[in-house]
Parts: structure tokens; C-alpha cells; sequence
């Protein structure tokens, strides 16, 4: 019991330690991060095995939401589910165990519980293929806000361990189902269609009003999560498979349709993703790391994010435009 | 015929006066749904408490003060206690009187807001009395009961000054003296948003004190004569439309959002601005008087927010920063066939006279119910210890430390019992 929590604060110790080295790069962050997660699961993994033996069958271990899309800051709270072959209650029973001794390992080591219980140690996140399989027809078939975020959700996954083929098919499940009524793309469309207005019609752009943020840009908010949220509906629509938003720009400009329009969003979606680096760097605490105060920058940088939010819109009148058609 | 447009007068007034006295519902509306719902009873309550004060303080000394005869540079000295005597004015004198009343008891109300959700109930009550009996009839003395101001033709048909600028002053120097409610400012000056609690509530307060306003503006003709009262009405209902367009897209144009407090700041504005200069200019300028008022008020919120000044219910940006305004606006707007009192505006040949006496007008009386409110409430502050409830009791909320009782039982049936076992 001792070793055990000593190794995940020594995982949590190292991890605090090392993350500095690693901020000059979302992508070098987000390998760090994937490191790091992947202690967790091995000592996870010997605890679990060592009380209810090997695994009865194989199975994918996979993270969601900004680790699903290598796109984590520095610290995040934890989304992940499994996937495994055999539909049987005790598989269903031992994968909901692992998920559980997971959980409270990522816990332990520095990534808190998901508020929203997006973990493998809720049912609704660790099932059989086959169940996986209903679960997603049902969500897309019953298509509220609620399910359609679910299936926004998967759409993120990203195997940590295990075969990336279960994932894999899952996403093409989605993309096909997409394909077959174009009424359903817009419903998933629909799920991220409002986004807060950031810039005015006099290129102003709006900061909050009130609180310790006064005057400044919630950038996650405004900038962020419209570029990731358009281009996953993008990527579904034309069958891509990748989970982070930059590889799929990049299979993105390989569909004849898009490839006119979406070097411009990589190029804007890139100097954002310098912009945080940079905010997450100075920022003292997390909640201060997702915003950016205006008056601090100069013309140039004022400039560069004018930019970027005008093109998160342009983007998603774009996509909004290519949904609407079917 | 005299004796007809005598009555015709004396009626119309009392109607006028009547809808005045209305708008103190919606003041309560409008203070209550811009505070939270721990402190609505109190602010509801106190709010029908000081307006009867005030009627008695007016009745003894502020009447006399502002119209009586014998006066000195400050105020009048005679019909003290008024008995109803005829005063030989055009209408009945009691009519003439019940309406002034109103408009004292809307200044002080108005001063009052300042003080929301932290000032002690014995403040209001000696506030109230002090206010309304050196304050208020100062000003109105000077620029209704021909003091020196109206000897110089200064413009304020209806009370942009005399009752609005007063009492934000007044609002003023009680915000500065209390100091920020709990959690309204961050250690490093930034601000938080207390948020008002109904919004239905305050939209209401506006459009109660909207209608009320057609008492105040076109009462303050104070006859029937020629049926001018209905083109001052014309100008207010203009004004008023115009600061809330103004105010909606001002803020739609900062901040994104149509921001629906602002919006109905706007519409106030546009109606404390037009206040003064309602009887002297035309329609088009009543517009745009009512405009600027719009934008005025969105700033003057902002900037209040910036100096670290907690104006709960906006009296210093809706009544204060307007209230200048309106009354400056007569000095650019005024034409020669209407400025009855006074001269023509800049803008109608009357050059920089009337606008230099509107200016003048404006400082003296805003810098004297500053000053004099400031050391009321400084006295009052050494007198009781403080004017302010204790943290404990602000957090408790006004409703339960002060009356014992709560706006809204039902919300707060759990806290009150904490509440009173604490003690």
C-alpha cells in the first residue's frame, strides 16, 4: 500500500519537476504528458493484475478530450475510456476495475478526476466492442445535445495502450453514419454552433467585464475551442481517423475540397498555439493560463490575434456552410 | 374663465403630482431588482419609509426654504409648517405644494441609492431628515425659488439639477464614505458584478418612473396654458427613447452583447437628461439630447467601476453624469422662442451666456450638495460609530440584521435559522 502511493507521488514529483523542460512545445508537452500517464497505467496495470490476474481478453486504453487531441496544457483534468474484445459480464467487470485502479492513479500523480465522470471507471466509458458498437448508433440515432457531445467526444480518442484499430472503428462508424444522412452532420454540427463573439464589426475585441480577468481574452473560450470543435466535424465528415486538431488540417488539405481553404486556418490555428504556449508560460495558475490580457500586447501581437479570432469565425461560417449542404 | 383655467391648472398639477409620487414604486422596483434578494425587503421597505420622512421634513422646513419670502442667500424664511395658506399662484397652493413635495421626496430617494445593500438604517433615517431640510432646498431655492441662480436665467425646467444632480451628488459622497460592498472590487482593483437579482423588477422600475416622468416634465408647466405641457411631454417620451437606443447600441458595439441593465440605463438617461431642458428645445435636439445621454451613461458606469466606486443602482451614472449633461444641453439647444427663462442656446445665436450660467449653474450646485452631504454623512459617521453595518451583517443580508425579517422567507428559511443561532 505504502509503495504503491509512494510511486505515484514519486510519478507526481517528477512530473512537476520535468514539465518546465517540456513547455517549449505543445507537442513535447503533450509526449511528456502521454510519459507520464503511462507510468501511471504500469504501476496501475501490476496492482490490478497482481489482485484479479491477466486481462481476459485484449483490449485499447484511450484518452479523450485535450489529451485525446495532444493538446493539453499543464495541467488537465483526466478524460479516458476502454474498449475491449469479449462482451462478457466478467470482462465488462475486471475493465471496470482497471479503469477504477487507473483513475485513482492518475489522481494521485497530478491529473484530477473529471468533473463530467468521462473516466474508464464509469460504464458508460469502458465497454465491449460490440456494446461500443450499439452505444454510439444509439447516440447519433437519438441525436440531443447530450449524446451528440458523446459522440463529439469519442470523435477525440487517442489509444495509450493496446491496438488503435477498436478506436479506429469506432470513428469510422461515425464518419459512415454521417455519410448516410447528411441531417445527422448538421445535428452534430449543431452541438458547437454557438460560439461567443469576439470580435466587432470595428475589429474590437470583446474581453471580460468583471472579475480578476477584467480586460482580458478567454482564449480557450474564443480562440481554441472553435478551431478544434470545427475542424473535428470537418475531419469526421471527410472519414479522418486522427485525433489531434493539426493532423487533421494536415489530412484535411489532402481532400480536394478543402485544400484551398484550410492552409489558412493551419496557419492561424499555429500562431495560437504559440500564443498559449507563450500564456501558459507567464501565467501564475491555471485558470489565468487560458486568458490573455489585451493592453499587455502590442500592435503587432494585437494584430496576430485579431487575426486569429476573425479566422476562428471564418472558420466556422465555413463549416457551417459545408455542413448545411449535406 | 379664470376661474376655470384655475381649476384646469390645480387638476392637471395634482394629476402630475400624483404620478410623481408614483415613481417612488418605481424606484423600489428598480432598486430592488438591481440588488440582491437578501437586502429586497429592506430596500423595498426604507425606500416607502423615506418618502414619508421626507414629506414631513418638507412640510416643516424644506417648503419654506425653498419658496418662502425674507430670503437670504440660501433659502427662503417664511411658511414654515405650512398650513395650506393661499399663496396667490395661478392654481391652488396646496396643489403647488403636494407637487414639490414630490419632487423633494424623488431627490432624496435618489440619494439614497447610493447608499444600497450596506448603510445602517439609522443612516437613512438621519440622512433623510438632513437632506431633505439643508440640502435639497439650497439648490431648488436657488434655481425655482428665485435665488441667484434664477436671477441669472439658469435653465432647469423640471429638475435635472435641482432634483437629479442632488441627490447623485449626495449618492456620491455616500459611496465614497461607505466605501465598496463585500466582493465588489479584487484586491488588485479589478471589478466583480454584483448582479441585481430581477431583472423584470428593474425594467418595470423603469417604465413606472418612464410613465411618472410625463408628472415631473410636462407637470412641471404647472398650468394647462395653451396645452404646452403636451410638447414637453413630446420632448421627454423622444429623449427617453432615444438614450435607450443609444445605450443598447453602445453597449452591443463594446461589449457584444446588448446588455439589458444598460439598455434600461439609457432610457433613464435620456430621461434625466431631458429633464432640464424639455420646455426649451425643439424635438430633433430632444433626440439628440436624449442620445449622447445614452452613451454618457454607459461610460459613466464603466468609468465609477474604474475610480473604485461601488454604485449599486447606477444613481451616480444614470442620475449624476445625465443630470449635467441635461443641463448643459440648454445652453447649445435652447431657442429663442422657447427659453422663457434664460437665453438662447450656442447654436441658436445666443452665444456662450447661457451655456457659461448653465455651467455655473451646474458646478455650484453640484459642488455645494457634495460638500454639504459629505459632512452630514461625516458627522453622522463620528455620531454612530460608523455607517456602515458590521461584515457579519452584510453577508447576512440587510433583510434580517435590520428588519428581522426576509424579503424572500422562503429562500432563505435555512440561512435564517443558521443565522440566528450564530447569535
Amino acid at each position: 500500500m505504502t509503495t504503491r502511493a509512494q510511486s505515484y507521488a514519486n510519478i507526481r514529483h517528477e512530473k512537476e519537476k520535468m514539465m518546465e523542460k517540456h513547455l517549449h512545445s505543445t507537442q513535447r508537452l503533450n509526449a511528456f504528458h502521454d510519459e507520464i500517464m503511462k507510468q501511471v497505467l504500469t504501476i496501475a496495470l501490476h496492482i490490478h493484475e497482481h489482485q484479479y490476474g491477466s486481462p481476459p481478453c485484449p483490449y485499447s486504453l484511450f484518452l479523450l478530450g485535450s489529451a485525446g487531441r495532444s493538446e493539453q496544457g499543464t495541467i488537465s483534468d483526466q478524460d479516458h475510456g476502454i474498449v475491449f474484445q469479449a462482451d462478457t459480464e466478467e470482462a465488462t467487470e475486471y475493465f471496470l476495475t482497471l479503469g477504477r485502479t487507473f483513475s485513482e492513479g492518475l489522481n494521485a500523480a497530478g491529473y484530477p478526476y473529471c468533473e463530467g465522470n468521462v473516466m474508464s471507471s464509469n460504464p458508460v466509458w469502458c465497454r465491449s466492442a460490440e456494446n461500443w458498437k450499439q452505444q454510439i448508433a444509439s447516440w447519433i440515432d437519438s441525436e440531443t445535445l447530450d449524446t451528440m457531445r458523446s459522440v463529439h467526444m469519442i470523435c477525440d480518442a487517442r489509444v495509450l495502450h493496446g491496438k488503435k484499430t477498436p478506436v479506429i472503428s469506432l470513428k469510422k462508424q461515425i464518419s459512415a453514419s454521417m455519410k448516410k444522412d447528411p441531417h445527422k452532420l448538421k445535428r452534430f454540427f449543431e452541438n458547437i454552433q454557438f460560439m461567443k463573439k469576439s470580435v466587432g464589426l470595428f475589429g474590437q475585441i470583446f474581453t471580460e467585464q468583471n472579475g480578476s480577468h477584467a480586460g482580458s481574452l478567454n482564449l480557450k473560450q474564443s480562440a481554441f475551442l472553435p478551431y478544434v470543435n470545427a475542424i473535428r466535424v470537418l475531419a469526421i465528415k471527410e472519414d479522418i481517423v486522427a485525433s489531434s486538431t493539426l493532423l487533421r488540417m494536415k489530412a484535411l488539405m489532402d481532400v480536394p475540397a478543402h485544400n484551398s481553404r484550410i492552409q489558412e486556418y493551419e496557419e492561424a490555428f499555429r500562431m495560437l498555439l504559440e500564443f498559449r504556449l507563450r500564456a501558459l508560460k507567464n501565467a501564475p495558475d491555471y485558470d489565468s493560463s487560458h486568458y490573455i490580457n489585451i493592453d499587455s500586447l502590442g500592435p503587432v501581437r494585437k494584430r496576430e490575434l485579431r487575426h486569429i479570432l476573425k479566422t476562428a469565425d471564418s472558420l466556422h461560417h465555413y463549416v457551417q456552410r459545408f455542413t448545411a449542404k449535406g | 374663465m379664470e376661474d376655470m383655467l384655475y381649476l384646469m391648472n390645480s387638476l392637471w398639477v395634482m394629476v402630475s403630482a400624483i404620478l410623481v409620487i408614483f415613481m417612488i414604486a418605481g424606484f423600489i422596483m428598480l432598486e430592488a431588482g438591481s440588488t440582491r434578494m437578501k437586502n429586497a425587503g429592506h430596500i423595498a421597505g426604507k425606500t416607502a419609509f423615506t418618502f414619508g420622512l421626507a414629506s414631513l421634513v418638507f412640510w416643516a422646513v424644506g417648503f419654506a426654504f425653498i419658496f418662502g419670502d425674507n430670503a437670504n442667500f440660501f433659502v427662503g424664511l417664511s411658511n414654515f409648517f405650512y398650513s395650506g395658506a393661499d399663496l396667490d399662484l395661478g392654481l391652488s397652493s396646496t396643489v403647488f405644494f403636494v407637487f414639490q413635495l414630490a419632487f423633494a421626496g424623488i431627490s432624496i430617494t435618489i440619494a439614497l441609492g447610493g447608499f444600497a445593500e450596506r448603510a445602517k438604517l439609522s443612516v437613512y433615517v438621519l440622512f433623510t431628515i438632513l437632506f431633505s431640510a439643508i440640502v435639497y432646498p439650497v439648490v431648488a431655492h436657488w434655481i425655482w425659488g428665485g435665488g441667484w441662480l434664477a436671477e441669472h436665467g439658469k435653465q432647469d425646467f423640471a429638475g435635472s439639477t435641482v432634483v437629479h444632480l442632488t441627490g447623485a451628488m449626495a449618492a456620491l459622497a455616500a459611496t465614497i464614505l461607505l466605501k465598496p460592498r463585500i466582493g465588489r472590487f479584487n484586491k488588485d482593483g479589478s471589478a466583480n458584478a454584483i448582479h441585481g437579482h430581477n431583472q423584470v423588477f428593474t425594467s418595470l422600475g423603469v417604465l413606472i418612473l418612464w410613465v411618472g416622468w410625463f408628472g415631473f416634465n410636462a407637470g412641471s408647466t404647472v398650468s394647462v396654458d395653451a396645452g404646452f405641457f403636451g410638447f414637453v411631454a413630446l420632448n421627454t417620451q423622444l429623449a427617453a427613447g432615444a438614450g435607450a437606443v443609444a445605450a443598447l447600441i453602445i453597449s452591443w458595439v463594446v461589449l457584444g452583447k446588448s446588455d439589458i441593465p444598460t439598455i434600461l440605463n439609457g432610457a433613464l438617461a435620456g430621461l434625466v437628461a431631458i429633464t432640464a431642458s424639455c420646455a426649451f428645445v425643439n424635438t430633433w435636439a430632444a433626440v439628440v439630447i436624449g442620445l449622447i445621454a445614452g452613451v454618457l451613461v454607459f461610460y459613466g458606469a464603466k468609468w465609477m467601476e474604474k475610480m473604485g466606486i461601488d454604485d449599486p443602482i447606477f444613481a451616480l451614472s444614470v442620475h449624476g453624469i445625465p443630470g449635467i449633461w441635461g443641463t448643459l444641453s440648454t445652453g447649445f439647444f435652447a431657442t429663442p422662442e422657447l427659453a422663457t427663462v434664460g437665453r438662447p442656446g450656442l447654436f441658436y445665436g445666443g452665444g456662450f451666456e447661457q451655456l457659461g450660467v448653465q455651467a455655473m449653474g451646474v458646478f455650484v450646485s453640484g459642488a455645494f450638495a457634495f460638500v454639504v452631504s459629505f459632512a452630514i454623512l461625516f458627522v453622522i459617521k463620528k455620531l454612530l460609530g460608523g455607517l456602515r453595518v458590521s461584515e457579519e451583517e452584510e453577508i447576512m443580508g440587510l433583510d434580517i440584521s435590520e428588519h428581522g425579517s426576509y424579503g424572500y422567507p422562503e429562500v432563505f428559511a435555512d440561512t435564517k435559522s443558521k443565522a440566528v443561532g450564530d447569535k
